[in-house]
């Protein structure tokens, strides 16, 4: 599969080589507060209004974590390691302030040490916080959450009087919608029979969103997409698959998928689309719509009442997108993942979805391991796919 | 400080100790059999039906075996109180059993750290699945072996703690005892919460009721959300169970858990004795069992004000915990499950002596008994700052500040630390205890080990790591250099 360079494809892709891309020069140069995050539950119009904006926290190139498995030990997961080991080189300097949630164990221990070890301790401004985002929907869950956004808020605004009210946040909320249709009409191209779009290309520019301030990006984001309208679509007969798990936020992962004759067509991991690009309730209560869709929409394996419903959403996704089967990728170390594959796998199967499991670690290492299980992955669906059509003869 | 300095054996006293420990280990080995086949005759059919059914109740047979290895050749208050207390648990076990597969319809699935004094209030019985995780590799090192690779073969990576692997496990074979409906929580860990879905899905998808528990449960909102949900469960059991809210035998129960407190706290005042009269599993298995298994009946009172009288009457003669104790130490992280009677090797090989240990400190609270609110507030806050949930789910403080305080307390020569490798929560603070303790001078012996498996770390490994730490950094001299190397790879008795 080889199709046409996009022209604008450069200008997101050089935003995902350094945490400090231009772009957050750009708006640090304005006055702007960039505030690091690292899950989906913690709410982006939360960290956008005002005068702060989102980073999602990466660690691109890193290849080992020497600091951070002295702090972490070996046996975390090698996301939250990455992570911790840019704090400490010092990579984060520029964040103001560090919002997580606690997602998983991994993660809370990993934005615990940025406190514990005093990391960005030059900036007395700068500060930790983690969202105590429930593992289960319900209103007096939603209520609790709201209040302790409240508190990350007002110690945003105490510090960098950051200018975060309801009207603040009802605009950011806006504003992420109206972002959120455009980017929603490039990921649709991945839908057709012949996208417009690999899955590399998009997971480059879906991924610069979280890395740079969302309204820098409409204007690239609208050239892009004329761009990509304009193209021809020289995908034939490659397999489309749905990758599923958590973190990926290196695109070459994407591309050595893509590589073995196969098109990502659909993303559902952290950092991917899927869930991502749905719209927020305008009316109300800005801090209600914003909890309700994040607690809702969220499809992680921390999650603990939805083991069923993701699969059914996944299974849905497939059909959606025609994906013809899924890599369901999980992290070293990841006990949440690690478990949903005793239930996710046999449900997907039940579905009629071929599924291969592979674990990985953040870093890009056994590409080689990689590379082997997904061809061989493709080539049983392109196997199936030539069976069945010979059965009907 | 090395408390025992002074003691001399001599051996007239050790002869008559040897006839005297044999005859106590006699009793209760004869009161063990006892227990273990009154659960067989008076549900005879059920039983019998249950060993084909559920095969872990073949290993807890061999319960009498696992009493030996605990207590084989121990001395003083400990190895009475040991006997006495595992005595205690094989009867209370074998009680729970029974009852649920007698009455499998009063039965519910709890996960541990659930409150199950709620439940028994409803005139429910609860089934702990990770009791049995817990309890077969202290039987037999090798009893979890099957149920590990079970869930292993279907994909659950080996580097998952393995108390909910091993849970996992016993669930993938069909070998959790049916109930009517499941309450689980996000305690004490993601592995913990996760497991849940398996379980669930194992035995049938059975209604299920998921407790959430905040992160930071230091303020009073976050109680009052938990309470909310406790009552959201009640109402998932009345209408999932013939279960009913009975108030006063919540209350009964609740006086009865503050007179645990109030038992509890006196042993702990009493471990700080500089001849402490309780250590090692004579003080952690009862807490564990008191404040994560069981149900504060009468009976479990009584046990527990007998161990404390014991604890008294010990102390009041000046008689240190077992004889030989020259090191006072705070275990903090669990000890390993696979090597359950590691305390019997630490007194004799060592002489060391946990006065306290990570599962035991925790926070001790009356619960005012006035108003169903305030029982469930009360409730509420002993299980979100139990050991588990307090030192693995909250902030990083809690494990830390936590050990720095029994350090100042406790006053040990040296903190010992086993690593569970499946643990997160406590490896990634290992780094930081060990800055923390260095900075106070107390020396930090880290042993690594799987809690479950002995096939990832053997016990002579676990020994020799610590042996290292004894003779390199605290120059010790072996109380008995046989126990140094021992070979128990197989089954081996020791």
């Amino acid at each position: 599969m080889v199709m046409k360079k996009l022209k604008e494809l450069s200008f997101f892709e050089s935003l995902l080589e350094d945490p400090k891309n231009h772009l957050v020069e750009k708006a640090i140069e304005q006055g702007r507060i960039a505030i690091g995050y690292n899950c989906y539950v913690v709410p982006e119009p939360l960290i956008s209004a005002g005068k702060v904006f989102p980073v999602w926290m990466r660690a691109p190139g890193i290849t080992s974590t020497p600091q951070a498995d002295y702090y972490l030990s070996s046996v975390i997961c090698s996301y939250a390691k990455s992570i911790l080991e840019y704090g400490l080189d010092g990579e984060y300097d520029f964040i103001g302030a560090l919002i997580f949630a606690a997602s998983c164990d991994h993660i809370r221990r990993s934005g615990q040490h940025f406190h514990l070890l005093n990391l960005n301790d030059d900036d007395d401004k700068f500060f930790t916080y983690v969202l105590d985002t429930p593992h289960k929907v319900n209103e007096a869950g939603i209520h609790w959450l709201i209040n302790d956004m409240k508190k990350a808020v007002d110690k945003l605004n105490e510090n960098y009087n950051a200018n975060i009210n309801e009207d603040t946040l009802r605009e950011s909320i806006k504003e992420l919608n109206k972002f959120n249709r455009l980017m929603k009409s490039i990921g649709d191209m991945r839908k057709g029979d012949r996208p417009k779009i690999t899955g590399t290309e998009f997971h480059k520019v879906y991924g610069a969103s979280k890395v740079a301030p969302k309204d820098m990006l409409i204007e690239p984001l609208k050239r892009l997409r004329a761009e990509l309208e304009a193209r021809e679509s020289d995908i034939t007969d490659e397999t489309r698959l749905m990758v599923v798990g958590p973190n990926i936020d290196n695109p070459e992962f994407i591309q050595l998928i893509e590589n073995q004759n196969a098109i990502v067509v659909a993303d559902r991991f952290c950092f991917g689309s899927l869930p991502g690009m749905e719209l927020i309730d305008e009316e109300g209560d800005p801090y209600y719509n914003i909890v309700k869709h994040y607690l809702e929409t969220c499809q992680c394996s921390r999650m603990m009442e939805k083991g069923k419903e993701r699969i059914e959403y996944c299974s849905n996704i497939a059909k959606e997108y025609n994906a013809e089967g899924i890599v369901f990728e999980t992290m070293k170390f990841c006990d949440l993942w690690g478990y949903e594959g005793l239930t996710y796998v046999d449900g997907i199967k039940a579905h009629n979805i071929p599924i291969v499991r592979i674990e990985r670690e953040y870093s890009l290492t056994g590409e080689g391991q990689f590379r082997t299980r997904i061809q061989a992955f493709v080539e049983s669906i392109k196997n199936k796919k030539e069976l069945s059509v010979l059965n009907k003869i | 400080m090395e408390v025992s300095k002074e003691l001399n054996i001599n051996k007239k006293t050790s002869v008559f100790r040897i006839i005297r420990n044999n005859y106590v280990n006699y009793r209760y080995w004869r009161k063990n059999w006892f227990c273990m086949n009154m659960m067989a005759l008076t549900a005879p059919k059920t039983i019998f039906k249950g060993m084909f059914k559920y095969t872990w109740l073949y290993d807890l047979l061999k319960s009498n075996i696992m009493v030996d290895l605990y207590t084989n050749k121990r001395s003083g208050p400990n190895y009475d109180k040991v006997h006495m207390h595992l005595s205690f648990t094989i009867k209370s076990f074998s009680d729970m059993y029974k009852n649920a597969l007698k009455n499998p319809d009063k039965v519910v699935i709890i996960q541990n750290m659930v409150p199950p004094q709620i439940l028994h209030a409803m005139g429910l019985t609860s089934v702990v699945p990770e009791v049995a995780a817990v309890v077969l590799p202290k039987i037999d090192q090798f009893a979890g072996v099957r149920y590990l690779d079970a869930a292993e073969s279907k994909g659950l990576p080996g580097d998952t703690c393995g108390l909910p692997r091993l849970t996992a496990g016993i669930a993938l074979k069909k070998e959790v005892p049916i109930g009517s409906c499941i309450i689980s929580s996000n305690l004490p860990c993601d592995g913990g919460l996760a497991s849940y879905e398996v379980i669930q899905e194992s035995i049938g998808n059975i209604p299920i009721y998921r407790l959430n528990v905040p992160y930071d449960f230091r303020n009073d909102e976050s109680i009052d959300t938990y309470v909310e949900d406790l009552k959201g469960m009640i109402e998932f059991l009345e209408k999932n169970t013939d279960g009913k809210m009975n108030w006063d035998k919540l209350r009964e129960v609740c006086r009865n858990y503050n007179k645990m407190v109030e038992i509890e706290l006196e042993r702990w005042e009493l471990a700080k004795a500089e001849v402490p009269p309780v250590s090692n599993d004579a003080l952690w298995f009862p807490h564990y069992f008191a404040f994560n298994v069981a149900v504060a009946n009468k009976r479990l009172v009584k046990h527990h004000s007998k161990l404390l009288k014991m604890d008294k009457k010990a102390y009041k003669k000046g008689k240190i915990c077992f004889e030989g104790m020259r090191y006072r130490t705070v275990m903090w992280n669990p000890p390993p499950s696979v090597y359950g009677h590691i305390w019997n090797w630490l007194e004799r090989c060592w002489g060391v002596g946990s006065v306290m240990d990570l599962e035991t400190y925790g926070v001790m609270e009356y619960v005012d008994t006035s108003t169903p609110d305030t029982m469930l507030k009360g409730l509420g806050r002993a299980y979100m700052w139990a050991t588990m949930s307090k030192h693995t789910r909250g902030p990083a403080e809690n494990m830390i500040g936590d050990l720095l305080r029994a350090v100042e307390e406790y006053k040990p020569d040296f903190v010992i630390y086993p690593a569970h490798m499946g643990c997160k929560n406590s490896m990634s603070l290992e780094a930081l205890m060990k800055e923390e303790c260095k900075k106070r001078k107390v020396p930090f012996c880290v042993f690594r080990y799987d809690l479950v498996d002995s096939r990832v770390t053997t016990r002579q490994q676990m020994r020799e790591q610590i042996n290292k730490f004894m003779i390199d950094v605290m120059k010790a001299e072996p109380l008995d250099s046989s126990l140094l190397t021992i070979d128990d790879t197989g089954e081996g008795h020791w």
